[in-house]
């Protein structure tokens, strides 16, 4: 990655450079948007809807994110599923880092999003775990749907579709600007 | 299916090579602690010689909470403990809290509650058999499991608007009534399993791979099986024919027919059994209450702000996992002074660690799986 | 066995033991004096609640030194034969400066129980284990030790079981601190 990026800064400076590396960009998107490998990663009673939305009725290998994987290592999609506590943050930070990158974080339900009913006279619970890793999408729910999780997952589908992982930062910017005027 | 002779006997320690003895850790983050549990393993080569489980990565101080709420709050607690028989532990607590405070449940709400106990332990057995199947690479049973699964956790949503923290018990009733379509919907559930539980007898129980990692593996003693406090299943399976239902009956389950399945040699295959033929007591026990259903109200009396008297109560019931208890102490006041959970999971797993001694690592999983544990229920 | 036999055998046998429960049949309240005629009748006061008899658990209070003899003969007596551990737990009492240590048995041949409670000094706490009779109390005994602090002697592994090894404090101990707990408003 570290050798397509220094390719993409050259790129950048020559004429017509921004409209390839677009155009490269949605090949990378496209790609990584369809085949989200998430995390076999079950705390508490999310982890059944999770599971739920792997099994017969929801599915959601209909969107590409079925191939769950039991190590971190091959994952690319962290989905929180259920309560953080404090014995289980630095787990969770650990095996946080050993995603290989791009990754990318869902909060399930209510309990990972802010501590959900564990929140008030509670001495265990993390309150919320985006206070150790960084939460791409917020699933809210006690416990969410199945066809709440797929929507997440499709929210998350579009959020990458939309990064730019190849444009510098001032590019993207001036981008989004001209977009923004046009609209 | 006629007895055979135990295909599996504990590997004999080879004397002959010289090894070193090391540790392992399964889990925290491991699919088949189903869970967030972990297992310090101590072993040589590949045979276990001690297992250490670690546990409360998932402690969620409900205990603390059950003292600062009022009686009423408590039950929304029960649902996140045993989450795949919440029902079932709602029903435990709101128990507890009727002895405690003397209060009479109407003919309605004990049958509906029976019916709907009956229905979680079902869907429980359900997932386990999937998760189960998983465990041991049977990727079908998974499926087949949470096909029909879905079925009950639809009707559930019907009555109570939930799909697994139902918190639809309350103190002296229910919270709801049932939808008009409740009983010919059980009695379709009813019809379409007695069937499917055949199919998934034949999926795994003669199955060669299955029983060469189920049969013989992970004895538990009856006498063992008794002093660790287990329940459920995992007592019966050793031969204890001892079920809270009919041994210390609560609500009316005196009045229905169903009878205890025993295992003989306390084995994984043997817990298997029980909780297969355990579903087929659970549809009797339906069919028998789903009939008789008498109109009436559904929520006893109940004063508006409960305030039982000083005194403390235990009470017990069998859940999907098993032996289930309440331990409540009150002053007087609105909350309580003490309000113990004491969880089936946690009194199972507290065998493991002397049922997978000498077995090899993959042993341990299919133990792990027999026993049927849920994490939060253990750790509360 | 009744709950009044199975407390009549333990005294027998315990002297010591103080009975809880079931309470002596109360002696029949006094009948109120003849109203003076012509006074309004005084307003029947309503009974003191309590819990139903027939939901309540005989239960003994041993002293501390004869828990583990008691807990012995429990296990032991093919009589009693309280073999099975429901649960073992600890309730905190701070206006009476105790600890009480509560175990719950259950007997599986006789289908009775009985509730052993052994009071215990709050600044101190510390009883003899009972995790070689009943294997089940092992983990029981290290969640009471992880959440109130109460000392197992002989206990063949006593660390805290829920909570990380360095944590300060016994959380479920009525007077625990921790300023991570938001207390919840009033509403
Ligand atoms: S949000 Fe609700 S269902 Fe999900 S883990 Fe928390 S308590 Fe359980």
């Amino acid at each position: 990655m570290a050798l397509i990026n220094e390719v993409a800064k050259g790129a950048e400076k020559f004429p017509g450079g921004t409209f390839l590396l677009l155009k490269a960009e949605a090949l990378f998107n496209w790609a990584r948007s369809n085949s989200l490998w998430p995390l076999t990663f079950g705390l508490s009673c999310c982890a059944i809807e999770f599971m739920a939305v792997g099994a017969s009725r929801h599915d959601f290998s209909r969107f590409g994110a079925e191939v769950a994987r039991a190590t971190p290592r091959q994952a690319d999609l962290m989905i929180v599923a259920g309560t953080v506590t404090e014995k289980m943050a630095p787990v969770l930070k650990t095996l946080y880092d050993q995603m290989p990158d791009p990754k990318y974080v869902i909060s399930m339900g209510a309990c990972a999003t802010a501590g959900g009913p564990f929140y008030y006279d509670n001495y265990s619970v993390l309150k919320g775990v985006d206070q150790i890793v960084p939460v791409d999408v917020y699933v809210p729910g006690c416990p969410p749907r199945p066809e709440a999780l797929i929507y997440g997952i499709l929210k998350l589908q579009e959020k990458i579709r939309n990064s730019h992982p190849l444009l510098s930062a001032e590019a993207a910017r001036e981008l989004e600007e001209k977009q923004a005027a046009r609209a | 299916m006629e007895e055979m002779q135990p295909l599996n006997t504990k590997p004999s320690p080879d004397t002959s090579l010289k090894t070193e003895e090391y540790f392992i850790n399964m889990g925290p983050q491991h699919p088949s602690t189903h869970g967030v549990l972990r297992l310090v393993m101590k072993l040589d080569g590949e045979t276990v010689l001690e297992v250490k489980p670690v546990m409360g990565y998932i402690h969620r101080s409900m205990e603390k909470m059950a003292e600062r709420d009022v009686y009423a709050q408590i039950i929304h607690l029960t649902d996140r403990q045993d989450y795949l028989s919440a029902m079932l532990t709602n029903w435990c607590f709101c128990l507890a809290a009727e002895k405690l405070s003397n209060i009479q449940v109407p003919e309605r709400a004990e049958y509906i509650r029976v019916i709907i106990g009956e229905l979680n332990r079902l869907s429980s057995h359900l997932l386990w058999y999937g998760a189960y199947g998983m465990d041991l690479g049977a990727v079908t049973a998974f499926f087949w499991g949470f096909r029909e699964r879905e079925d009950i956790v639809d009707l559930f949503e019907t009555v109570c608007g939930q799909r697994l923290t139902y918190n639809y018990m309350r103190i002296g009733g229910l919270a709801h009534d049932i939808t008009e379509d409740f009983v010919p919907r059980v009695k379709g559930i009813c019809e379409m399993l007695k069937p499917r539980i055949d199919e998934y007898e034949s999926l795994l129980t003669k199955n060669i791979i299955f029983l060469e990692r189920t049969q013989g593996i992970g004895v538990l003693s009856a006498e063992k099986a008794v002093s660790y406090g287990t329940g459920g299943p995992v007592l019966r399976g050793s031969g204890v024919k001892f079920d809270l239902r009919r041994d210390d009956p609560y609500s009316i389950y005196d009045r229905f027919q169903f009878d205890v399945p025993t295992g003989s040699r306390g084995d994984c295959l043997d817990r298997y059994k029980v909780r297969m033929e355990e579903m087929r007591q659970s549809i009797r026990i339906i069919e028998q209450a789903i009939d008789q259903i008498p109109e009436g109200p559904i929520l006893g009396k109940v004063p508006r702000v409960l305030r039982p008297p000083v005194g403390e109560v235990y009470s017990r019931l069998e859940t999907a996992r098993g032996d289930m208890g309440v331990y409540l102490v009150s002053d007087g006041g609105t909350k309580p002074t003490r309000c113990k959970f004491r969880t089936a999971c946690f009194s199972n797993l507290s065998c493991v660690p002397e049922i997978s001694v000498g077995w090899k690592v993959a042993d341990v999983v299919s133990i792990l799986g027999s026993v049927d544990i849920v994490v939060p229920d253990i750790d509360r | 066995m009744t709950k009044e036999q199975l407390v009549e055998s333990i005294k027998a046998k315990f002297p010591a033991v103080e009975v809880e429960l079931p309470a002596p049949p109360s002696a029949p309240a006094p009948a109120p004096a003849p109203a003076a005629p012509g006074a309004a009748p005084a307003p029947a006061k309503p009974a003191p609640a309590t819990v139903p008899a027939e939901f309540q658990i005989a239960t003994v209070v041993a002293p501390l030194d004869q828990f583990r003899a008691l807990m012995e003969w429990l296990h032991g007596d093919p009589a009693l034969a309280l073999d099975f551990p429901m649960s073992q737990t600890a309730v905190d009492q701070p206006e009476k400066k105790k600890l009480v240590s509560v175990y719950h048995l259950f007997s599986m041949r006789h289908h009775h129980k009985l509730v052993v409670k052994v009071e215990l000094d709050r600044e101190n706490p510390s009883i003899p284990t009972v995790s070689d009779l009943y294997r089940g109390c092992e983990w029981f005994e290290r969640e009471t030790y992880d959440f109130f602090g109460i000392r197992f002697e002989n206990h063949p592994d006593l660390r805290r079981i829920m909570l990380t090894d360095d944590w300060v404090g016994w959380p479920l101990r009525k007077d625990y601190q921790d300023s991570r707990m938001v207390p919840k408003p009033n509403y």
